[in-house]
């Protein structure tokens, strides 16, 4: 379990992780604990804050997969039925999120068009095209340039709340425009879906330890 | 140590099933539902064949049974084969057992709706299907019906048919009024083989009770302008009917009759109150010409409207046409068979000494036309059979001039036409009816078609003149005859006659004031008849009066040049009254124009009256103290220029009323 010079051909300097000295830190408190002096290291716990101890953020693969395939089932509905329902003097207009998109593309509404697009299919996505590479690089022990992939985490990460956005506009509007018989939006099916595909994209991402990559990364050049 | 504890973790990991993978599961389970949800809802998919896919839109126009959304048109394709439209449509799953053979299809179109704005939906949203289930097998491929289905009987209520010859601007959904609530709207119409309008009406339950056997319908579409010399009425049912129409009902008198049952026909009348006017009498006017006369011209018996013309058609020879007109229920009793039509169409002028009278029956009838009716000498009671048919005369007059004919002989017409009046103390007692010159070129012939009753006109002796308008200070006299020129008569008293020789120039009357009132013409023997002898004419004028003291005595009747040239000869006639003023030793003088005398102290003005300025006159006086003798007719005197002053101091003491 030692790594000694590991890293010597990108980088002189030696290290080691927390987890190579058996040590584990409290996640809240930052207490410092040496694994092995719990005797059941699987209930560890923080003397500090009660918290319980892990190196590695448990089940983190699986979970993430579990909630990875989750947003990845609920994504199908909220393409399928329609975000937003517009009454327009009993003309009932319903949009998915594509058809929406379209309807700004001609109405040549094209800024509103691309973010639309970007938060609600480009960016739901990528996210999730990410964290399953992520995840299958980790599962297979990928060596592949751990550096890019940290930043790919980083990335789907911050980006994650952005993808409301939608959600944030149907919800606006829903609450705004509700003249009756005149005009009248109603959130469809799709914006539940929707707005479940995000939530679950959004754990998923904090369930993914990204410090596996590093682990496997290291292992594997050993 | 370490790899004891890495056994035991690897261990513990694959043993342990994450409860997280239960999300996951949820999420499929929740998925599946909705796809089998989805399929659940699928609906059937059903072909429907139209003639026109006129407001049909994919995804847009919806199926409806009973207003409940049931299904939406998924596409539309063109049939080359049947020159027709072939749309699917989805059908909801629950909705599927409407789908049988006899189930009908057919377009609702959006139609803005005067009297209610609902619906607003459906005006942008465009055209909706609408079916009607039957109760076969269940099938899918249907054909449409071309225009939408007779009201549905299963509606309570009323659900009957109105026949008319006139659509006017009924649609369907068209209201049913009664007394101006609406009561019940219009399914449908259609023009059948007999070329009758059937229209399908239906009323609602609570007011079916309305409908009788008595009860008349008729169309309240549009605007209804009645213009009579009361004012001019603008009838609207309502503002919806304008442009929607509508049919109102109601039962005459108010009284219900027998309650109807569905399917049961009434005819549409054009309006109220044809509607309501059943039970008259229909006649017919034979004329040459239609005139004026159009459907709705009233008939008119003393400017009471009792009637009206509902239409015309040619005669089987083509040659007249016959005016077929309604007389009211009320009025049947009024037209006898012998009673006198006339057309009153247009203005009639009547022009005569009492003026102008600009005569018309009605506002109405100068446009629309109209018929007059009078029983004038009718001497039957028996009361007309329906279709009878009547003659129209041209006018009133000629609707009773049934005299015998005449003939004057005029050397000018001076302006007469056929028409003109022939009058007898300024009432018409016959009319010419033609204006021709004889074979020769000597004359005018003139024929008068003498009034009913005006035969004693036709008398050997009876004078005719042409009425010429006359204007002085003295008077005015006809000057209707400015306008219209007209004969006028004189009746005589011999034989009847009727051959006439017309006079040059209206004969001079003599008003001599006889107890009645009649004129008495020059020739009459019973007055003086004397001529004066004058070198001058002067303006000694025929007609010119005779002064005796400033009194009108009598008057100039003529005037001719003497046999030798030497004098004019003036004829005067002195009415027999006064015929003892004239002795042989009379002076007779001239008082035409103003004498003047000229004074010391200023100018006299003299005139025996302010006519005989103008027309001139002639004035006599008779000596005081040695009364002559009475003269008899032909007595001949001089017309001295002027009168010498002692004969205006002649008073003679005549008891001339001897």
């Amino acid at each position: 379990m030692e790594k000694n010079g590991t890293m010597g051909k990108m980088n002189t300097i030696n290290y080691n992780t927390a987890k190579d000295l058996s040590l584990v830190s409290c996640e809240i408190c930052n207490s410092l604990y040496d694994i092995n002096s719990f005797k059941d290291q699987e209930k560890a716990k923080c003397h500090v804050c009660g918290l319980e101890l892990h190196q590695r953020k448990p089940n983190s693969i699986s979970r993430t997969w579990a909630l990875l395939l989750t947003s990845a089932i609920c994504y199908i509905p909220a393409n399928i039925y329609p975000v937003m329902v517009i009454d327009t003097f009993g003309n009932v207009e319903a949009h998915t999120i594509i058809s929406g998109v379209i309807a700004f593309i001609h109405s040549k509404d094209y800024p509103l068009a691309l973010l639309v697009f970007f938060a609600s299919i480009f960016i739901p996505i990528m996210k999730m095209l990410s964290l399953m590479i992520l995840l299958i690089s980790v599962q297979f022990e990928w060596k592949w340039g751990p550096g890019q992939r940290n930043t790919i985490y980083k990335i789907v990460e911050f980006i994650g709340k952005w993808s409301m956005v939608d959600i944030f506009m149907i919800s606006i509007l829903m609450a705004l425009v509700k003249l009756g018989t005149i005009v009248t939006i109603v959130a469809g099916k799709g914006a539940t879906f929707f707005g479940l595909v995000v939530f679950f994209t959004m754990i998923a991402a904090s369930t993914f330890d990204v410090r596996l990559v590093w682990d496997n990364a290291v292992i594997k050049d050993k | 140590m370490s790899e004891e504890k890495q056994a035991k973790v690897k261990v513990s990991k694959k043993s342990r099933f994450s409860p997280i993978w239960i999300v996951p599961i949820i999420a499929l389970l929740i998925g599946l539902y909705l796809i089998y949800e989805n399929y659940e809802h699928k609906g059937i998919t059903i072909q429907i064949t139209f003639d026109s896919g006129d407001g049909l839109e994919v995804d847009k126009t919806k199926i409806k049974y009973e207003g409940v959304e049931i299904g939406h048109l998924t596409k539309i394709n063109l049939n080359r084969d049947g020159n027709n439209v072939i749309v699917a449509a989805l059908i909801d799953k629950e909705a599927s057992y409407l789908l049988v053979d006899g189930t009908e299809f057919w377009i609702v179109k959006p139609r803005f709706e005067v009297g209610k704005i609902s619906n607003l939906g459906t005006i942008i949203s465009g055209a909706y299907i609408k079916l009607k289930p039957g109760s076969g097998k269940t099938k899918t491929k249907f054909v449409a019906l071309k225009e939408p289905p007779v009201g549905d009987l299963s509606l309570p209520g009323l659900h009957f048919t109105l026949i008319s010859d006139n659509l006017g601007s009924l649609q369907a959904g068209s209201p049913v009024y009664f007394r101006k609530i609406k009561v019940g709207e219009i399914h449908s119409h259609k023009l059948k083989d007999d070329n009758k309008i059937y229209v399908r009406a239906y009323i609602e339950p609570e007011y079916k009770h309305l409908v009788t056997d008595k009860t008349k319908f008729w169309n309240v579409s549009g605007i209804t302008v009645d213009a009579g010399l009361s004012g001019v009425k603008i009838h609207i049912e309502s503002f919806v009917t304008i442009i929607e129409g509508g049919i109102s009902f109601d039962n005459p008198h108010g009284q219900l009759g027998n309650t109807v049952q569905n399917e049961t026909i009434f005819k549409l009348y054009e309006n109220r109150s044809s509607a309501m006017e059943e039970g008259g009498l229909n006649i017919v006017f034979r004329v040459k010409e239609l005139g004026s006369l159009k459907p709705g011209a009233p008939i008119l018996y003393n400017e009471l409207k009792v009637g009206e013309i509902q239409d015309h058609n040619l005669t089987s020879n083509d040659r007249e046409v016959d005016v077929n007109a309604y007389i009211y229920k009320d009025y049947v009793h009024l037209v006898k068979t012998d009673s006198r039509f006339w057309n009153v169409s247009g203005i009639k002028i009547n022009a005569g000494l009492s003026g102008i009278k600009i005569k018309t029956e009605s506002i109405q009838t100068i446009i629309d036309g109209g018929i007059g009716f009078s029983n004038r000498w009718s001497s039957g009671s028996k009361q007309t059979a329906p279709g009878s048919v009547f003659k129209i005369y041209d006018s009133y007059d000629s609707a009773f001039r049934t005299g015998s004919l005449i003939s004057i002989f005029f050397k000018d017409s001076k302006g007469l036409s056929e028409g003109s009046a022939l009058k007898y103390q300024g009432i018409s007692v016959g009319t010419v009816e033609n204006v021709n010159i004889s074979e020769n070129l000597d004359k005018i012939i003139v024929k008068v078609r003498l009034y009913k009753g005006a035969d004693k006109i036709a008398k050997s002796g009876s004078k005719f003149w042409i009425a010429e308008p006359e204007i002085g200070l003295g008077g005015i006299k006809n000057v209707g005859a400015i306008i219209f020129k007209y004969i006028e008569v004189l009746p005589g008293e011999g034989t009847e006659s009727d051959q006439f020789i017309g006079l040059e120039k209206e004969p001079v009357f003599v008003n001599f004031e006889k107890s009645d009132g009649q004129p008495v013409v020059v020739s009459d023997e019973e007055n003086l008849n004397i001529t004066l002898l004058s070198k001058r004419l002067g303006s000694v004028n025929i007609g010119v009066p005779v002064y005796y003291k400033q009194i009108e005595v009598g008057k100039v009747v003529g005037h001719k040049l003497a046999d030798n040239a030497e004098n004019v000869e003036i004829n005067l006639v002195i009415n027999k009254k006064y015929s003892a003023l004239v002795r042989d030793n009379s002076k007779f003088w001239n008082v035409s124009g103003i004498g003047l005398d000229f004074y010391l102290f200023g100018v006299k003005a003299k005139t025996e009256s302010l006519t005989s300025i103008i027309k001139g006159g002639v004035a006599f006086a008779t000596p005081q103290k040695d009364i002559g003798k009475v003269v008899s007719d032909g007595a001949v005197f001089d017309l001295h220029e002027k009168p010498d002053k002692k004969w205006l101091k002649w008073h003679p003491n005549i008891n001339y009323n001897q």
